[in-house]
């Protein structure tokens, strides 16, 4: 299977908060470490989306396009909270890549999953990305 | 008591330029069809759009709200339907299809725009405790 090269992130509270803000959110368990904490999280909690950071497109034998990529559909399954200090590492895995004849012409769809462990090894996240290349489209 | 069919209160978003540029700092993806007009022009887009994934930052807004402090949300998915250019008006619903045990719901989502289209549908579920 067609994966990228694992990478190991340490979650920076820095990080949560600019996250937090750029969408707009400003739940105070994304901002405030002693919120969170009296409100029984392990520390400043990272936002559902964040592990968005993490995916890796670079994966070899993967090629992508520079133009005409539509981030078509994202999901994430959060199985454990993630918070800032803990060390995510991350691998984006090719799921499947496929090419369909549709009305506006040929569509190739591309499933990637990029999974999360943290430092106790246990799976942190799992995100499925849905990517859609439009070829012969201007 | 949360039932199926509450509807938490809906956000308003109204992204602009400047978000755009803020969340492709933040979440480091500098695609220029998010911060330049002529490049997104000259691949066939009517200028400037918004991410998908700041949209889908708006939708788990809203159900992050709806788990509370001392929750979290478990899983959320979504669909993006359209485009969002900036100076749209979103509007961020969602409305709860399952009350689970041990303290957890299911919500579906969508995020229409000022012309009361489409531009993300999706769902999520969450832990209250």
């Amino acid at each position: 299977m067609l994966e990228s090269q694992p990478a190991t992130f340490k979650i920076e509270e820095g990080a949560i908060r600019r996250f937090a803000e750029a969408i707009g959110d400003m739940n105070p368990l994304y901002h405030d470490e002693g919120y969170a904490i009296a409100h029984g999280h392990r520390g400043l909690v990272a936002p559902p989306t964040f592990p968005i950071i993490f995916w890796d497109l670079k994966i070899p034998g993967l090629e992508l396009p520079k133009q005409g990529l539509i981030h078509a559909e994202e999901s994430f399954e959060l199985l454990t909270e993630i918070v800032a200090g803990d060390r995510i590492t991350s691998t984006t895995r090719l799921i499947s890549d496929t090419v369909k004849q549709g009305h506006s012409g040929r569509m190739r769809f591309v499933l990637c999953e990029t999974t999360g462990i943290n430092e106790s090894g246990e799976t942190a996240y799992r995100s499925l990305a849905n990517l859609i290349v439009r070829e012969g489209v201007a | 008591m949360i039932q199926v069919g509450y509807e938490p209160p809906p956000l308003t978003r109204t992204p602009d330029r400047v978000q755009l540029v803020r969340y492709a700092g933040a979440s480091g993806d500098f695609n220029p069809i998010h911060y330049h007009d002529e490049y997104a022009r000259s691949i066939g887009l009517p200028g400037v759009i918004g991410q998908g994934m700041l949209s889908m930052g708006f939708a788990a807004n809203l159900v992050g709200d709806f788990a509370g402090p001392e929750g979290r949300v478990e899983q959320i998915g979504v669909r993006f339907t359209r485009m969002v250019q900036p100076g749209d008006t979103l509007t961020v619903r969602g409305v709860v299809t399952a009350v689970l045990p041990d303290d957890r719901a299911e919500i579906a989502i969508s995020i229409t725009n000022q012309r009361d289209k489409e531009v993300l549908v999706g769902s999520a579920r969450v832990s209250f405790k």
